[in-house]
This record gives structure tokens, sequence and C-alpha cells, in this order.
């Protein structure tokens, strides 16, 4: 297929650099400065060059991508919450032009789910999000192939630097504050922690879960949400006393979400080590499934987005 | 064992702390058969010792809660460290964990305030770091009792909000069906 790459960090970079391998041509490619266009197909290790060098990809911009000729749109730019822009923006432009959209971004599933499905309805575009919740971990295909009515909940660890950060400190009795350093030197945190660590990153994978299960209807502003800062080494080492530690579990049903960290039997499927991550669906006939992988990172959302395009030549 | 719980089998795991030398696990398993528990599985981690240089092990057994009873004496009379028994939803227990600035000061209003709303506190452990005067941690162990998890759980938190406290209770090990 052709394919449209909107956002070139580490995903929409791993996507480029694999997408040839998996059977689509690039045909356009944008950061947040500029764009290139090549119907023939763009040189992805120039490109990738330019990139590492900061120079502008080419002189086109997001608007040209969005009105050039490909098949599906990869939309792969920050997540921002509250009005998800400018992801929401550019997955309408697609959808409402005929394009099919993979997106891994959660702001506008999260925040928008209504209004993107109201526009998927009126337009002849698909649109799949696979990449959105725990990487390359097949969450949401799993629920689709079940159907949505036949899943009760979803709960898990969804959140590999809070894992490695739980995880560390409770195996090395190191503080906080030590290994959030640590985390940040690997590029496992972010230098702005608290999207991770306060637990908002979780919650937004889990309100999108529990948009899938009830057809729409939640936003970030109807999770409640308590991050890990406050957890303590000592903390940590009064429930391994007790053969348990600390995970932070998100939960997802038709009522509501629910993210904090909980106490976890230290042998148990919770207790994933490093950035794994786990989904446990709870079904209503088929029992429960416990579904663990890499959950972040460029090669996992970026396999995510290519089985998302497999999907849509089915 | 009180009068009322019925006689009948359930699934527990028993905890254990070995000494490191050969036949501790027989030592186990001996009254497990003699007084006819079930054992479903050994779980133990090869390399994991414990600080005080003795070997965890987990034994997952089905019997009865006097069959249980009977086994975890024939345990302790052998010298077996019996770290904790988890399960039988007959009654089951729980532990909590509580951080916050003011459990030292307020541990005793914390566990007779749980006391009144019939939420018993059997045993629990406090930690504070060297460095800090008032940031701790403590672990509650709850006995079994008529309400079920999360109404107990719900209780913990409203007392817990007063001191400010935070509360990490444990993962709902049943799930919704």
């Amino acid at each position: 297929m052709k394919i449209a790459i909107a956002g070139f960090g580490s995903v929409g970079q791993t996507v480029a650099r694999l997408a040839h391998q998996n059977g689509h041509s690039v045909v356009a490619l944008a950061d947040s400065k500029s764009a290139i266009i090549d119907s023939s197909g763009i040189d992805i290790n120039a490109a990738l060059s330019s990139k590492k060098k900061k120079l502008p990809l080419g002189d086109g911009s997001m608007s040209d991508l969005l009105e050039s000729d490909y098949d599906v749109l990869i939309e792969a730019t920050p997540t921002f919450i509250g009005d998800a822009e400018p992801a929401f923006n550019y997955i309408k432009t697609a959808l409402e032009m005929g394009h099919d959209v993979v997106t891994a971004n959660k702001g506008p599933m999260a925040e928008r789910y209504d209004e993107i499905q109201n526009i998927c309805n009126g337009c002849n575009g698909s649109l799949r999000f696979e990449a959105t919740v725990g990487g390359a971990i097949p969450i949401i295909s799993t629920i689709e192939d079940m159907d949505p009515q036949n899943i009760i909940s979803i709960r898990g660890v969804l959140n590999g630097t809070s894992n490695f950060i739980l995880e560390r400190m409770d195996a090395k009795s190191l503080s906080y504050d030590h290994v959030l350093l640590e985390a940040q030197d690997l590029g496992v945190a972010e230098t702005d922690p608290s999207f991770d660590v306060g637990g908002i990153d979780t919650a937004l994978k889990c309100v999108i879960l529990s948009n899938i299960l009830s057809d729409g209807g939640f936003s970030l502003s109807d999770a409640k949400i308590e991050g890990i800062e406050h957890i303590s080494n000592h903390a940590l080492d009064l429930a391994k006393k007790e053969s348990h530690t600390i995970r932070l579990i998100g939960e997802s049903t038709r009522d509501g979400i629910h993210v904090s960290p909980k106490l976890v039997p230290k042998n148990d499927v919770f207790a994933v080590r490093g950035t794994q991550n786990i989904a446990q669906i709870n079904t209503k006939n088929g029992g429960i499934l416990d579904l663990i992988g890499p959950g972040a990172g460029g090669g996992p959302t970026a396999a995510a987005i290519f089985a998302d395009l497999k999907r849509l030549q089915v | 064992m009180s009068a009322n719980v019925p006689n009948v089998p359930d699934a527990y795991t028993v905890s254990l702390e070995l000494a490191d030398k050969p036949g501790e696990l027989l030592q186990v398993l001996g009254p497990i058969a003699t007084y006819g528990g079930n054992l479903l599985s050994i779980f133990h981690e090869r390399g994991d010792i414990t600080p005080r240089g003795n070997i965890p092990v987990e034994v997952d057994i089905q019997c009865s809660p006097g069959q249980l009873e009977s086994i975890l004496s024939a345990l302790q009379g052998s010298d077996i460290d019996v770290v904790r028994v988890a399960g039988g939803s007959n009654n089951p227990g729980m532990i909590v964990l509580l951080t916050g600035g003011s459990i030292v000061n307020n541990i005793s209003n914390i566990i007779s305030a749980l006391t009144t709303l019939s939420i018993r506190v059997i045993d629990f452990s406090v930690t504070m770091p060297p460095n800090s005067s008032t940031e701790a941690s403590c672990i509650l162990h709850i006995s079994g009792n008529s309400k079920g998890t999360s109404e107990t759980i719900d209780s913990i938190n409203k007392i817990a909000g007063n001191y400010d406290l935070h509360v990490i209770s444990i993962i709902d090990q049943e799930v919704e069906k």
C-alpha cells in the first residue's frame, strides 16, 4: 500500500524504515516542521539522515501530505490530551477524503472517540488504532475478534515506564528519585515523567478500552487516577516481606476507568518485569485471557501499525 | 478454628521458609500426606534466598479448614517457618499497605477506627526510612470478615483519607463473572 506518515519521531521513523520489507511504499512523510512527498517512493535513508541533522525533510507541509495521493495515513504525531490536536484534525481530514487511517495516537481515541466514530460512519475510510494500547500486544484486535459485547472487563499493566521504576525500586531497594533518573538516562522515561508516573498514560489506554466496550462515551475526565509518585522503597520492602510487590494497574469496565498502584503477589501474572505490559481480558464465555509483551517503543508500536495495515488489506 | 466454619475442602497457599539443607521439603510434604491434604503445586524459584538465608517455597494445597489446622501444627512442630497462609474462600483475610506522613502518630487510632467498623487488624508492621522524620509505610493484616473485599477496602480508604494516607490494596483475585 502507499502510505503517508504524519509524525517522524521514534514510531514514524521505525515505520518508515520497515515499510518496504512489509510490502508498503512511503509516498509522503512529515514532521512538525516540513514534509516530503514523492509518489514514486521516498528515499527513507535520506529522510532519516535529514532528521538526524535536524534539517527539513522537504519543502512541503502537513497540508500537502494530507492532500497527496496515498492509500493509508499513518498518524504517529505526539499525544496531547484535551482537544487532542493536531492529531484529531489530521485523522478527520484523511478520513473525510476517503483514505484509511492507522493511528498510534492515544489523544483522539481517548478524548474524542465519539466524534471520530461519527466521522468514520459518514465516510468511506476505515480507522484502526491497535498501536494506541499496549504496543505490539494485540489487545484491541482480540477484543474486536471476540466482539466487545462478550468482554466483561480488561485490566492490566499498560505503562512500561512506571513498571520499570517499580520493579527496579523493588529489586534493588533504590529510591524513586534515583530510579527515575536512571529511567530518564536510559530513555525509558521522558524529561517530564508526570504523564507516565502520574498514571495519565495508563488512564488514556483504559479510556480507549472502555470506549470500545461501551461504544464510546468516555474521556480522560471520567478516569479515577492515582500514580506511583508516592510509592517509597520502604513501602515496597514491606510488600516484599509479604511476598508481594506493587504494580500500577489500570482497569476498564463499562462503568468507568480506575488507575492506581496495587499490591500484587510476586509470582502473579501482573508482576510483569521491566517495560513489559500485560492486559488481562475477562470474557463472558472464553474465560480469562492474559496477553503479555512489550508495550512501547518504536519496534513494538510499528509492529502493531503493520498488523493494522494488514487488517485493512483483508 | 471457629465452630461455624464448614469443614469442606478449600484451596490454600501456604508460604514457607525452609532452611537450606537436605530433607526439608520432605518435612513439609509428610504432614500434608498424613492429614489427607491434596497437593496442588509447589513453587520455588531457584536461587531465591530470603535475607535470612532461607529458601522461600509456596505450597498450594486443597484441604478442609480442620485438615489445614492439623497440617500447620505439624509443620510448626517440625520447626518449619510458616510465613503466611492465604486462600480459603470460607473466610479469607487480606493485606493492605498504607503510606503517608501521619502513620506513626496515628496507627492506634486507625486500628481502633477499623475495629469499630468490624474490620479486625490481626497484625501490622511499620517502616520509616532513616532519613525521614514523618514519612512511613505500614502493612495491615486484616482478618476475614463478613464483608466483601471491596466493602472492606472502601472502609479502609475512608479512614485512611481522614489521615491523608494513601491506600494500596491488593489486586482482586476474583474478577467479575
